[in-house]
């Protein structure tokens, strides 16, 4: 039983090996993108357990940046794979204008979201330190710029998390 | 030559403008001394005269004068009072009660003296300053255990003691030589007024009641808890001394000698004389006067005040203290005095140090809190006045662009986005160029 179960694992692990091979260059280049942003990611968050979550905005700037891009590399593959009926007439230099295009924004978002909510983050720790925690509310208030809606989904939802935690 | 006459005239007049009492002098000048008869005056000479060779210009007058008036045009016309006059039931002319005590509240100072048989206006006048006589008036403080030896087998009302309060301000710095001959009534302080203090107390074993009657129910006031002469320093820093005896201050018990029963040293000349002297400078602001100036702030490295601090800033306090030595200020010298940066409450408390030369100072770091502080020094001490010194300051938390700029902890992260666009980059030429 227990053979046959190795050398049915082995015969699908050959078979998806030589199927891979067959894919186009160009989407082994993407899949090798996907991997390095990934893992990138996984670094980052490997970190942040080590090292504890102080600047927690810049943790989840850098995450995003790696997997907002792996996201939308994906999403390139799919647009750009000739075997995918559904986007069958979709210029692929359209599909990678927009894979570009949205990867600007994605790191303009980054780089503002980086370092720019530092005053924040700053003030809810040296408040915390002493009794008078009601002057904290009024720096809580709208810093962000509308576009700046998804980190800003994704900070409230970390905030939850960091003070349930 | 007539110009010149009139000139050198009105020149010669000048100094005279300079003498009234002001706050560069904070001794009194002009005193009034209220009393029942001016028997008193000569039978308290030595105490009077003691009192001018000091400086003060003494107005006698009697406590039922018509013509008594203590302010003329809203100025009042004394700096200090002395109220030798006992029996008195109502003062003349405009005196009352409330006249007393808004002479005190504007921050002059008061002795009163009660005595045998006390009139009700001298112990309402007390009560108002937080001492209560007992209620008794033909009650006197007996003792007979410490009691002053005479020739006479006396009734004991002649007591003498020496338990003195502990105060270099209030007493002088020379300890008291002899016990101090008191004859007339005690009266107890409330424990919970923080204001007045016990100068001169009764022995354990005195008590207060009527001599010439039988006790029938124990007394009312007994022990040390009797007070024999009292002061109390208002919160403006009008000083009051309340004495059970008039003749504490009187020519007789000041000449005596004293021996206190029980021990067989007699003594040439009683305390009393070192007691009133000393007591009536500090009463009439000669002794113990504090006062604090320059206060100033600055960021340490710079010498201009700002106007306002940022937090985790570095700032330095520095304050001038004078004493007043009856004629010039001097620096005053302690090593306890303490400065509160408070919003609230103190969040920073240091004690100052100093140059031995007046100048206390210290540096510390403005806390992590924003808000509007103050520079708070609060000084409460034994016979000397009571400073209050705040100065008020706000404080901001860091502009926007005062944060540092790169957290050392971030910097994978910050790697990472760059790695990222970097990869993105590489990642673009390579797939275009793919062949």
């Amino acid at each position: 039983m227990a053979r046959s179960t190795t050398r049915d694992a082995q015969a699908l692990i050959q078979s998806l090996r030589s199927a891979y091979v067959a894919t186009p260059t160009n989407l082994k280049i993407i899949d090798l993108y996907v991997i390095f942003a990934i893992s990138t990611a996984l670094i980052q968050v490997v970190y942040m357990a080590i090292v504890g979550s102080f600047p927690f905005n810049s943790f989840l700037s850098g995450v995003l940046s790696c997997v907002g891009t792996a996201v939308l590399a994906v999403c390139l593959r799919i647009q750009v794979n000739k075997e995918n009926k559904e986007f069958k007439d979709l210029p692929p230099e359209r599909a990678f204008a927009d894979f570009v295009l949205c990867n600007l924004v994605l790191h303009l978002v980054i780089m503002n979201f980086i370092v720019y909510i530092n005053s924040f983050i700053f003030n809810r720790r040296s408040v915390s330190d002493h009794q008078s925690s009601s002057v904290s509310s009024p720096c809580k208030k709208t810093i962000f710029i509308e576009t700046l809606a998804i980190p800003r989904g994704i900070y409230r939802l970390s905030e939850m998390f960091q003070l349930a935690a | 030559m007539a110009k010149l006459l009139i000139f050198m005239t009105l020149v010669s007049l000048l100094p005279l403008l300079s003498c009234s009492f002001s706050s560069e002098n904070p001794t009194d000048r002009r005193i009034l001394v209220l009393l029942d008869d001016f028997a008193i005056k000569s039978s308290h000479s030595i105490f009077f005269k003691s009192l001018q060779t000091q400086g003060f210009e003494l107005d006698f007058k009697l406590a039922d004068d018509p013509k008594l008036t203590l302010q003329r045009y809203g100025q009042y016309l004394y700096d200090g009072m002395i109220l030798f006059s006992p029996t008195i039931e109502r003062f003349g002319g405009v005196l009352d009660l409330a006249a007393i005590l808004d002479f005190v509240d504007s921050g002059h100072d008061l002795i009163v003296s009660a005595d045998a048989s006390a009139s009700d206006l001298i112990r309402d006048i007390a009560t108002e300053c937080g001492v209560e006589f007992d209620e008794d008036p033909a009650a006197m403080v007996i003792d007979h255990t410490s009691y002053a030896v005479s020739e006479t087998e006396g009734d004991h009302t002649l007591i003498a003691s020496d338990d003195f309060i502990q105060s270099d301000a209030i007493l002088g710095k020379k300890i008291m030589e002899a016990p101090v001959l008191f004859q007339g009534v005690g009266h107890t302080l409330n424990p919970a007024n923080g204001l007045v203090l016990k100068v001169l107390s009764a022995s354990p074993s005195a008590f207060s009641a009527n001599p010439k009657s039988k006790l029938s129910t124990p007394p009312s006031l007994t022990g040390s808890a009797i007070s024999l002469v009292s002061v109390v320093q208002a919160r403006n820093n009008a000083r009051i001394l309340i004495s059970g005896s008039l003749s504490l201050f009187s020519n007789r018990l000041l000449r005596s000698g004293v021996q206190k029963a029980g021990s067989s040293i007699r003594l040439e000349r009683s305390g009393n004389e070192q007691f009133v002297t000393e007591l009536s400078k500090w009463v009439f602001h000669e002794r113990g006067h504090l006062k604090a100036v320059n206060v100033r702030h600055h960021k340490v490295g710079e010498t201009d005040e700002p106007a306002i601090y940022r937090i985790n800033d570095v700032v330095e306090y520095s304050v001038e203290m004078y004493e007043w030595s009856g004629t010039s200020w001097v620096p005053y010298i302690a090593d306890d005095v303490q400065m509160q940066f408070y919003m609230m409450s103190p969040y920073v408390l240091k004690t100052l140090s100093t140059d031995q030369k007046g100048h206390y100072f210290s540096s510390f770091k403005v806390p992590d809190v924003y808000g509007v502080f103050q520079f708070k020094v609060e000084y409460n001490r034994l016979g000397y006045t009571s400073l209050s010194l705040s100065k008020q300051i706000p404080v901001r938390p860091f502009k926007h662009n005062e944060y540092e700029r790169f957290i050392t902890t971030a910097f994978p992260y910050y790697g990472a986005s760059f790695s990222t666009m970097a990869g993105f980059f590489i990642f673009t030429i390579v797939y275009l160029y793919n062949k």
